[in-house]
Protein backbone atom coordinates (compact mmCIF):
# COMPACT_ATOMS: atom_id res chain seq x y z
CA UNK A 1 0.00 0.00 0.00
CA UNK A 2 1.54 3.30 -1.08
CA UNK A 3 1.95 5.91 1.66
CA UNK A 4 2.40 9.64 1.63
CA UNK A 5 5.92 9.22 2.98
CA UNK A 6 6.79 6.91 0.06
CA UNK A 7 5.53 9.58 -2.33
CA UNK A 8 7.46 12.36 -0.60
CA UNK A 9 10.61 10.26 -0.59
CA UNK A 10 10.29 9.53 -4.30
CA UNK A 11 9.70 13.19 -5.13
CA UNK A 12 12.71 14.25 -3.07
CA UNK A 13 15.06 11.62 -4.51
CA UNK A 14 17.18 13.96 -6.61
CA UNK A 15 19.86 11.32 -7.22
CA UNK A 16 17.66 8.92 -9.15
CA UNK A 17 18.59 8.03 -12.72
CA UNK A 18 16.26 8.71 -15.61
CA UNK A 19 14.55 5.99 -17.58
CA UNK A 20 12.86 5.76 -20.94
CA UNK A 21 9.22 4.89 -20.58
CA UNK A 22 6.39 4.13 -22.91
CA UNK A 23 3.20 6.09 -22.30
CA UNK A 24 0.02 5.77 -24.35
CA UNK A 25 -0.73 9.33 -25.35
CA UNK A 26 -3.56 10.65 -27.52
CA UNK A 27 -2.08 11.71 -30.87
CA UNK A 28 -3.73 15.13 -30.67
CA UNK A 29 -2.32 15.69 -27.17
CA UNK A 30 1.15 14.81 -28.37
CA UNK A 31 0.77 17.21 -31.30
CA UNK A 32 -0.42 19.93 -28.89
CA UNK A 33 2.58 19.28 -26.66
CA UNK A 34 5.03 19.74 -29.52
CA UNK A 35 3.24 22.88 -30.67
CA UNK A 36 3.36 24.29 -27.11
CA UNK A 37 7.09 23.54 -26.94
CA UNK A 38 7.60 25.39 -30.22
CA UNK A 39 5.71 28.30 -28.67
CA UNK A 40 8.07 28.40 -25.68
CA UNK A 41 6.35 26.27 -23.04
CA UNK A 42 9.59 24.44 -22.25
CA UNK A 43 12.92 23.62 -23.94
CA UNK A 44 11.66 20.20 -25.05
CA UNK A 45 8.61 17.96 -24.96
CA UNK A 46 10.43 15.84 -22.43
CA UNK A 47 11.04 18.85 -20.15
CA UNK A 48 7.46 20.03 -20.54
CA UNK A 49 6.09 16.61 -19.63
CA UNK A 50 8.38 16.17 -16.63
CA UNK A 51 7.80 19.71 -15.32
CA UNK A 52 4.04 19.36 -15.59
CA UNK A 53 4.06 15.93 -13.98
CA UNK A 54 6.29 17.08 -11.11
CA UNK A 55 4.12 20.13 -10.48
CA UNK A 56 0.99 17.99 -10.39
CA UNK A 57 2.61 15.45 -8.06
CA UNK A 58 3.97 18.18 -5.75
CA UNK A 59 0.54 19.76 -5.45
CA UNK A 60 -1.10 16.37 -4.90
CA UNK A 61 1.45 15.52 -2.17
CA UNK A 62 1.04 18.92 -0.53
CA UNK A 63 -2.75 18.76 -0.58
CA UNK A 64 -2.72 15.24 0.83
CA UNK A 65 -0.17 16.30 3.48
CA UNK A 66 -2.35 19.19 4.58
CA UNK A 67 -5.41 16.95 4.85
CA UNK A 68 -3.51 14.35 6.88
CA UNK A 69 -2.09 17.10 9.08
CA UNK A 70 -5.52 18.60 9.73
CA UNK A 71 -6.95 15.16 10.47
CA UNK A 72 -4.27 14.65 13.13
CA UNK A 73 -4.40 18.25 14.39
CA UNK A 74 -7.85 19.75 13.73
CA UNK A 75 -6.99 23.01 15.50
CA UNK A 76 -4.21 23.62 12.97
CA UNK A 77 -6.65 23.97 10.05
CA UNK A 78 -6.93 27.63 9.08
CA UNK A 79 -10.42 29.00 8.50
CA UNK A 80 -11.30 29.89 4.94
CA UNK A 81 -11.05 33.60 5.70
CA UNK A 82 -7.54 33.06 7.09
CA UNK A 83 -6.41 31.40 3.86
CA UNK A 84 -8.13 34.18 1.94
CA UNK A 85 -6.22 36.70 4.06
CA UNK A 86 -2.94 34.97 3.21
CA UNK A 87 -3.83 35.20 -0.48
CA UNK A 88 -4.74 38.87 -0.06
CA UNK A 89 -1.35 39.55 1.50
CA UNK A 90 0.46 37.74 -1.31
CA UNK A 91 -1.68 39.53 -3.92
CA UNK A 92 -1.02 42.88 -2.20
CA UNK A 93 -4.76 43.34 -2.15
CA UNK A 94 -6.33 46.07 0.01
CA UNK A 95 -8.28 43.21 1.57
CA UNK A 96 -5.14 42.33 3.50
CA UNK A 97 -6.11 45.26 5.74
CA UNK A 98 -9.76 44.19 5.95
CA UNK A 99 -10.00 40.90 7.84
CA UNK A 100 -13.53 41.94 8.85
CA UNK A 101 -14.67 41.83 5.22
CA UNK A 102 -12.97 38.49 4.68
CA UNK A 103 -14.75 36.99 7.68
CA UNK A 104 -18.08 38.35 6.46
CA UNK A 105 -17.39 37.08 2.95
CA UNK A 106 -16.64 33.62 4.31
CA UNK A 107 -19.98 33.51 6.11
CA UNK A 108 -21.91 34.72 3.09
CA UNK A 109 -20.14 32.61 0.50
CA UNK A 110 -20.49 29.41 2.51
CA UNK A 111 -24.21 30.05 2.87
CA UNK A 112 -24.51 29.88 -0.91
CA UNK A 113 -21.71 27.51 -1.74
CA UNK A 114 -20.55 25.12 0.97
CA UNK A 115 -17.58 23.91 -1.10
CA UNK A 116 -16.21 27.42 -1.69
CA UNK A 117 -12.46 27.94 -1.58
CA UNK A 118 -10.33 30.86 -0.41
CA UNK A 119 -10.33 32.51 -3.83
CA UNK A 120 -14.14 32.49 -3.81
CA UNK A 121 -14.04 34.26 -0.44
CA UNK A 122 -11.49 36.73 -1.76
CA UNK A 123 -13.62 37.58 -4.78
CA UNK A 124 -16.74 38.01 -2.63
CA UNK A 125 -14.86 40.23 -0.20
CA UNK A 126 -13.54 42.31 -3.09
CA UNK A 127 -17.10 42.86 -4.22
CA UNK A 128 -18.08 43.91 -0.69
CA UNK A 129 -15.17 46.32 -0.66
CA UNK A 130 -16.12 47.79 -4.06
CA UNK A 131 -19.71 48.31 -2.94
CA UNK A 132 -18.59 49.96 0.28
CA UNK A 133 -16.27 52.39 -1.46
CA UNK A 134 -18.89 54.66 -3.14
CA UNK A 135 -20.88 54.91 0.09
CA UNK A 136 -17.77 55.93 1.97
CA UNK A 137 -17.11 58.81 -0.42
CA UNK A 138 -20.64 60.28 -0.21
CA UNK B 1 6.16 27.37 -17.33
CA UNK B 2 4.74 30.76 -16.38
CA UNK B 3 6.27 32.39 -13.32
CA UNK B 4 3.90 31.94 -10.42
CA UNK B 5 3.97 33.33 -6.93
CA UNK B 6 6.84 32.18 -4.73
CA UNK B 7 6.81 31.96 -0.97
CA UNK B 8 10.19 32.26 0.74
CA UNK B 9 10.46 31.20 4.36
CA UNK B 10 12.73 32.93 6.83
CA UNK B 11 13.93 31.33 10.07
CA UNK B 12 10.84 31.59 12.19
CA UNK B 13 8.40 30.79 9.42
CA UNK B 14 10.31 27.60 8.64
CA UNK B 15 10.47 26.68 12.32
CA UNK B 16 6.80 27.44 12.85
CA UNK B 17 5.86 25.07 10.04
CA UNK B 18 7.56 22.18 11.82
CA UNK B 19 6.02 22.89 15.25
CA UNK B 20 2.34 22.17 15.51
CA UNK B 21 2.25 23.61 19.03
CA UNK B 22 3.57 27.00 17.91
CA UNK B 23 0.98 29.79 18.20
CA UNK B 24 1.67 30.89 14.62
CA UNK B 25 1.56 27.40 13.09
CA UNK B 26 -1.95 27.84 11.77
CA UNK B 27 -1.10 31.25 10.34
CA UNK B 28 1.83 29.91 8.30
CA UNK B 29 -0.29 26.96 7.17
CA UNK B 30 -2.79 29.46 5.76
CA UNK B 31 -0.06 30.68 3.40
CA UNK B 32 0.93 27.16 2.46
CA UNK B 33 -2.69 26.21 1.83
CA UNK B 34 -3.20 29.33 -0.22
CA UNK B 35 -0.23 28.42 -2.39
CA UNK B 36 -1.44 24.83 -2.73
CA UNK B 37 -4.86 25.95 -3.96
CA UNK B 38 -3.51 28.41 -6.49
CA UNK B 39 -0.79 26.06 -7.72
CA UNK B 40 -3.31 23.29 -8.26
CA UNK B 41 -5.59 25.56 -10.22
CA UNK B 42 -2.76 26.92 -12.35
CA UNK B 43 -1.05 23.56 -12.88
CA UNK B 44 2.26 24.78 -11.47
CA UNK B 45 4.36 23.65 -8.52
CA UNK B 46 3.69 25.13 -5.06
CA UNK B 47 7.01 27.06 -5.12
CA UNK B 48 7.64 27.32 -1.38
CA UNK B 49 11.35 27.84 -0.87
CA UNK B 50 13.82 27.97 1.99
CA UNK B 51 17.49 28.94 1.63
CA UNK B 52 19.70 26.25 3.11
CA UNK B 53 21.37 28.96 5.22
CA UNK B 54 18.01 29.56 6.89
CA UNK B 55 17.76 25.88 7.79
CA UNK B 56 21.18 26.11 9.43
CA UNK B 57 20.14 29.18 11.40
CA UNK B 58 16.81 27.63 12.37
CA UNK B 59 18.48 24.29 13.22
CA UNK B 60 16.24 22.32 10.87
CA UNK B 61 17.84 19.05 9.83
CA UNK B 62 15.83 17.33 7.11
CA UNK B 63 17.15 13.96 8.28
CA UNK B 64 15.27 14.44 11.55
CA UNK B 65 11.69 13.18 11.81
CA UNK B 66 10.79 16.38 13.66
CA UNK B 67 11.25 18.36 10.45
CA UNK B 68 9.27 16.02 8.18
CA UNK B 69 6.72 18.79 7.71
CA UNK B 70 9.16 20.63 5.44
CA UNK B 71 9.15 17.74 2.98
CA UNK B 72 5.46 17.06 3.34
CA UNK B 73 4.61 20.71 2.75
CA UNK B 74 6.88 20.59 -0.32
CA UNK B 75 9.23 23.26 1.01
CA UNK B 76 12.18 23.13 -1.38
CA UNK B 77 15.76 23.84 -0.34
CA UNK B 78 17.72 26.38 -2.34
CA UNK B 79 21.41 25.77 -1.81
CA UNK B 80 23.95 28.53 -1.40
CA UNK B 81 26.26 28.00 -4.38
CA UNK B 82 29.19 30.25 -5.27
CA UNK B 83 27.15 32.62 -7.43
CA UNK B 84 24.45 33.06 -4.84
CA UNK B 85 27.08 33.56 -2.14
CA UNK B 86 28.74 36.33 -4.16
CA UNK B 87 25.44 38.09 -4.68
CA UNK B 88 24.55 37.75 -0.98
CA UNK B 89 27.94 39.20 0.00
CA UNK B 90 27.34 42.11 -2.35
CA UNK B 91 23.98 42.78 -0.69
CA UNK B 92 25.52 42.70 2.79
CA UNK B 93 28.20 45.15 1.74
CA UNK B 94 25.59 47.52 0.39
CA UNK B 95 22.85 47.17 3.01
CA UNK B 96 24.24 45.40 6.05
CA UNK B 97 22.25 42.74 7.87
CA UNK B 98 23.02 39.17 8.77
CA UNK B 99 24.37 36.50 6.44
CA UNK B 100 21.08 34.63 6.62
CA UNK B 101 19.01 37.71 5.81
CA UNK B 102 21.27 38.38 2.84
CA UNK B 103 20.66 34.83 1.60
CA UNK B 104 16.90 35.31 1.96
CA UNK B 105 17.04 38.61 0.06
CA UNK B 106 19.25 37.12 -2.65
CA UNK B 107 16.82 34.24 -3.18
CA UNK B 108 13.77 36.50 -3.18
CA UNK B 109 15.44 38.78 -5.72
CA UNK B 110 16.41 35.92 -8.01
CA UNK B 111 12.94 34.42 -8.40
CA UNK B 112 11.25 35.39 -11.66
CA UNK B 113 7.69 36.09 -10.50
CA UNK B 114 6.08 37.80 -7.52
CA UNK B 115 7.59 36.83 -4.18
CA UNK B 116 6.41 37.01 -0.59
CA UNK B 117 8.91 36.54 2.23
CA UNK B 118 7.47 35.33 5.51
CA UNK B 119 9.65 36.53 8.36
CA UNK B 120 9.51 37.46 12.01
CA UNK B 121 12.18 40.14 11.70
CA UNK B 122 11.65 43.22 9.57
CA UNK B 123 14.87 44.91 10.67
CA UNK B 124 17.22 44.31 7.75
CA UNK B 125 15.32 42.48 5.02
CA UNK B 126 13.61 45.50 3.43
CA UNK B 127 16.95 47.29 3.00
CA UNK B 128 18.58 44.15 1.60
CA UNK B 129 15.76 43.64 -0.87
CA UNK B 130 15.94 47.26 -1.91
CA UNK B 131 19.68 46.87 -2.47
CA UNK B 132 18.89 43.88 -4.68
CA UNK B 133 16.36 45.90 -6.65
CA UNK B 134 13.66 43.45 -5.61
CA UNK B 135 10.04 44.39 -5.03
CA UNK B 136 9.39 41.22 -3.03
CA UNK B 137 6.82 41.67 -0.31
CA UNK B 138 8.08 41.13 3.23
CA UNK B 139 5.32 39.99 5.52
CA UNK B 140 5.71 39.64 9.24
CA UNK B 141 4.35 36.47 10.82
Amino acid sequence: MATLDDLIHALDDSASASTTTSVRQPVALRRALHLAVEMGMAPSANDATNQSLRAALDVFALTRSLEEHYAAHPAARPALHEVAHALAVMDRSPLAERPDLLERAEREVLAHRPDADADDVLLWALSLLQHQAPAATK
Amino acid sequence: MPADHTLVLDNEAAQVLTRVDHPKHRLVLAYVEGRAGRAGRRRVGPSILVPTAVRVEAVLDRRSSSTAALGRMRVRDVALDAERADRAVELRVRAGGSAVDACVAELAASEPGPVTVLTADLTDLPALLAAAGSDALVHRV
